[in-house]
């Protein structure tokens, strides 16, 4: 079995572990252990594959390091602070894009979902432990970037507002977990990659993630409203009080919306992949 | 690697990092360090700047000027940061009605009102008040905006308080009556249209034609004309002459269609003061009584506070009529500006102020449009220049209140903090002299002169700016004044005075007493000045020639406008008319 699905053997282990010792029962507690050792294999393979952990970590680290620490710029606006909001919406975007996005397709591409579909595991499952990875993920980045932030940038937030900022973050991913998803059932295995960053970066940036929108001319800044990190960047900001916005719910329906139409298009895909 | 293990290990520091995370540490009001410099940053405060409310925002002032506004501001190396969540920040307050003599600006600053615009005052101060207003230094007082020497009739309202003044007579003369106003620094020019039937009186006013020509005089010189009126019919008048503003609201009747369509269509401001109409009607606005304001009135705020109006019963409705005019005038759209009159009877610089802000509330003004006419209201009618709004590259002229007089218009008596020019005003206490004054007088006889002039001093009006001197000898029981009085002062004097309390012009309370016997020996007239209220106009009685002397009594119940309990001082002087003159002091007894 660990030949068949090269690196990440540790999955097969897991799954074969948990079919051989519990092949009937759908207990919620067994589902629980099967959840549990789900993530337990994806975290073991994380920390074996440092090729995709440490730059996903590393870069928004850096990114904030140069634009909001070292050289800061922005008028009066106390830019580590606005940018803690805006880079960790940017953070936690490529764990979800890339661990969705390019690993589905290549899993694809190798095979993964056909054995997925011997074992017991409800594929719900398998998405519940990789959903859970990208928010861990997030966790990880907002840790680093508010570090960085409160050490070095003089960034102070009420006690709550600092928790708060960690929620939208972590539960801010999961829009991007639905359009990796999408990405991933749907594209082939070479074009995933290419895909995902041609969407990512130049996304990320228009939504006004490493600068601020307001040096945008003003078409930009309206195309913007189109783009959800723009929607997830807004409620952060207005978390630190770097932006205070009127239209929180709206911010919030418009990503609900989008995950929504991203799931059903991922449906779709995993349909077409069973038939293919 | 137990996962159990994992899962609570990795919460537990996730626990312990968000406890580590910094949160604001800038200190609240309570606890604000003295600020040295006129830089600031203030965090998370409720503005209202001048027209709306910001519900949260940092403001940032550097060297006296408002440099950012928004969340979360960067705080500049070396300036103080202070949190200001829950209060509320507003401009710093304009009074655009009073007459701003003796300490006036202190205590209009006292009480965060941080400029002044003056409808009647000595103009010799304007030259000052010009300098202290266009810079940035640290100040004691509020700014000072003037009308200077009123334009009134020859015998007219204005001339009554013992300033000599100029009266413009004809149409002819009003143009070059209001150039030489404006050669002496008035700022705007205040006409005066008054019967005096609102009290009964029949004065000397100005007719339409030299209305006409003084207020083109004044718009053609680029000049704000503003016009007192007592009634609807000289309201009336006013509009029709071309008045930009009205310095009152008329109370003596309601307002009807056709004023109010004139005044909308020529866009005339109104100042309602209705502080002073209150106080006219006989109310009592309490001011003295709120423990909010009472600590930081001085001693001349508090008697002018106390002083009253002669009663009576025909000016009972000024107060409700006027406050029905406001609305209507406020409804059809008319600029509302707020005013006291101070220190009018009744009124104090300052204070009266956030009372004008309660009575503009009550006549049905939003607490936002009641506020914005004691800032950007006023600021832009009369042109005040980077005040009256909070907005970057303004003046940071600001007043910061606990609560919010936008809901709660009172509130704005919450005051936690003053700044002019980004400095921070100094507000002591000031009821400290609320213990019974020690005084200079331990029994009736305030001059005999056997030995010493017995606490008599000279007095000139070189204190206003004037050349007259005198010189004072005293023995053989009698106090020697050799009075020059020489033209250059509005009232021009030259006497003796007898302070009465410890400390120059510090109040007794002298109602034990009714009337002051004086002896003297004069060739010619002289005149008694009564203090009572410290930087206030004393009361002027009329001595007779007295060549061979005599024991003349002076009820202080005929002395108007002075209060036997805030006495201060008594003076003899000659004057105003220029001329060496002698006179000899003999004695002085209370009685």
């Amino acid at each position: 079995m660990s030949t068949l699905i090269h690196g990440t053997s540790i999955h097969g282990a897991a799954l074969a572990d948990a079919a051989m010792h519990d092949t009937t029962s759908s207990s919620i507690a067994s589902v629980g252990a099967m959840l549990v050792r789900e993530i337990h294999g994806e975290l073991l393979s994380a920390w074996r594959m440092p090729g995709f952990v440490l730059p996903t970590l590393l870069f928004p680290a850096l990114f904030y390091t140069l634009f909001a620490l070292l050289m800061p710029f922005g008028g009066g606006i106390h830019m580590p602070t606005w940018l803690l909001a805006t880079h960790g919406v940017f953070g936690i975007m490529a764990p979800a894009l890339f661990g969705f996005g390019v690993r589905v397709a290549s899993e694809r591409g190798e095979g993964w979902l056909r054995l997925k579909r011997v074992v017991p595991l409800p594929p719900p499952l398998a998405l519940a432990a990789r959903c859970t990875m990208a928010m861990l993920f997030a966790l990880v980045v907002f840790v680093i970037l508010a570090s960085l932030g409160a050490l070095f940038g003089e960034v102070r937030l009420a006690r709550l507002d600092w928790l708060l900022l960690a929620a939208v973050l972590v539960v801010g991913t999961l829009p991007f977990c639905a359009l990796g998803l999408a990405f991933g059932l749907w594209l082939s295995p070479q074009a995933a990659p290419a895909v995902v960053n041609l969407v990512y970066l130049p996304m990320a940036f228009l939504s006004g993630l490493a600068v601020p929108l307001a040096v945008f001319p003003g078409w930009l800044q309206t195309m913007a409203i189109a783009l959800p990190p723009y929607h997830l960047a807004a409620i952060a900001l207005h978390v630190v009080d770097a932006r205070p916005s009127e239209h929180l719910l709206l911010h919030a329906a418009v990503l609900a919306g989008f995950t929504a139409l991203c799931l059903a298009i991922a449906a779709l895909g995993w349909r077409r992949a069973r038939e293919g | 690697m137990k996962p159990t293990f994992l899962i609570f290990a990795s919460a537990l520091a996730l626990l312990l990092f968000f406890a580590a995370l910094p949160t604001p540490q800038a200190p609240t009001p309570a606890g604000w360090p003295a600020q040295t410099g006129n830089s600031f940053l203030l965090r998370d405060v409720r503005l209202f700047d001048g027209e709306q409310l910001r519900p949260r925002t940092d403001l940032l002032i550097r060297d006296g000027r408002i440099a950012a506004l928004g969340p979360r501001l960067s705080r500049p190396a070396g300036v103080p940061e202070y949190a200001a969540a829950g209060h509320t920040l507003l401009p710093g307050l304009i009074d655009s009605h009073t007459h701003s003599f003796g300490d006036a600006a202190a205590q209009a600053l006292r009480f965060g009102v941080t400029s002044e615009i003056e409808m009647f005052g000595d103009h010799r101060r304007l030259a000052a008040a010009r300098a202290q207003r266009e810079a940035l230094d640290p100040v004691s007082g509020a700014d000072l905006w003037s009308a200077g020497t009123l334009v009134t009739a020859r015998g007219g309202h204005g001339t009554q308080f013992g300033l000599a003044i100029p009266t413009l007579d004809s149409a002819a003369d009003a143009d070059a009556f209001v150039a030489t106003r404006i050669d002496e620094g008035s700022d705007f020019i205040k006409l005066v249209l008054e019967s005096g039937h609102a009290w009964g009186l029949e004065q000397a006013t100005l007719d339409d034609a030299t209305l006409a020509a003084a207020i083109a005089a004044a718009q053609a010189r680029g000049r704000l004309a503003v016009v007192h009126v007592g009634t609807r019919e000289e309201a009336r008048r006013a509009v029709a002459a071309g008045a930009d503003g009205l310095v009152h609201v008329f109370a003596d009747a309601l307002i009807d269609d056709a004023l109010r369509d004139a005044m909308r269509a020529a866009d005339v401001f109104v100042i309602p003061t209705l502080a002073v109409l209150e106080s006219a009607a006989g109310g009592e606005a309490g001011l003295a009584d709120d423990p909010r304001l009472q600590p930081w009135l001085d001693p001349a705020q508090a008697a002018s506070l106390a002083r009253r109006f002669p009663p009576a019963a025909e000016r009972a409705a000024m107060l409700s009529i006027a406050q029905a005019n406001t609305r209507a005038l406020f409804e059809a759209g008319i600029a509302i500006l707020a005013g006291s009159d101070a220190p009018n009877p009744g009124t104090a610089h300052g204070v009266s102020l956030h009372r004008e802000l309660e009575l503009l509330v009550e006549a049905g003004l939003p607490n936002a449009a009641a506020l914005a006419a004691a800032s950007s209201v006023p600021a832009a009618r009369f042109a005040l220049g980077e005040r009256g709004r909070i907005a970057v590259g303004q003046r940071a002229d600001l007043l910061l209140v606990a609560g919010d007089p936008l809901g709660e218009i009172g509130d704005s008596r919450e005051i936690v903090a003053i700044w002019k020019n980004g400095h921070r005003v100094e507000r002591p206490r000031q009821s400290g002299s609320d213990a019974a004054p020690a005084t200079r007088i331990d029994g009736p006889e305030v001059g005999r002169f056997d030995t010493d002039a017995s606490g008599w001093e000279a007095t000139t009006d070189r204190i206003q700016g004037g050349q007259s001197e005198v010189r004072l000898q005293a023995g053989d029981g009698r106090l020697a004044v050799e009075a020059d009085v020489r033209a250059g002062a509005p009232w021009p004097w030259a006497g003796a005075i007898r302070m009465l309390g410890a400390q120059p012009m510090a109040a007794v309370d002298l109602s034990a007493y009714s009337a002051l016997e004086l002896d003297f020996v004069s060739a010619e007239p002289l005149t008694l000045l009564l203090f009572s209220d410290a930087g206030g106009m004393p009361a002027t009685l009329p001595l007779p020639a007295q060549p061979d002397g005599g024991r003349l009594r002076i009820e202080f119940a005929a002395a108007a406008g002075f209060d036997p309990r805030q006495a201060r001082a008594v003076a003899v002087v000659a004057g105003p008319q220029p001329g060496a003159r002698r006179f000899d002091l003999r004695a002085a007894v209370l009685r």
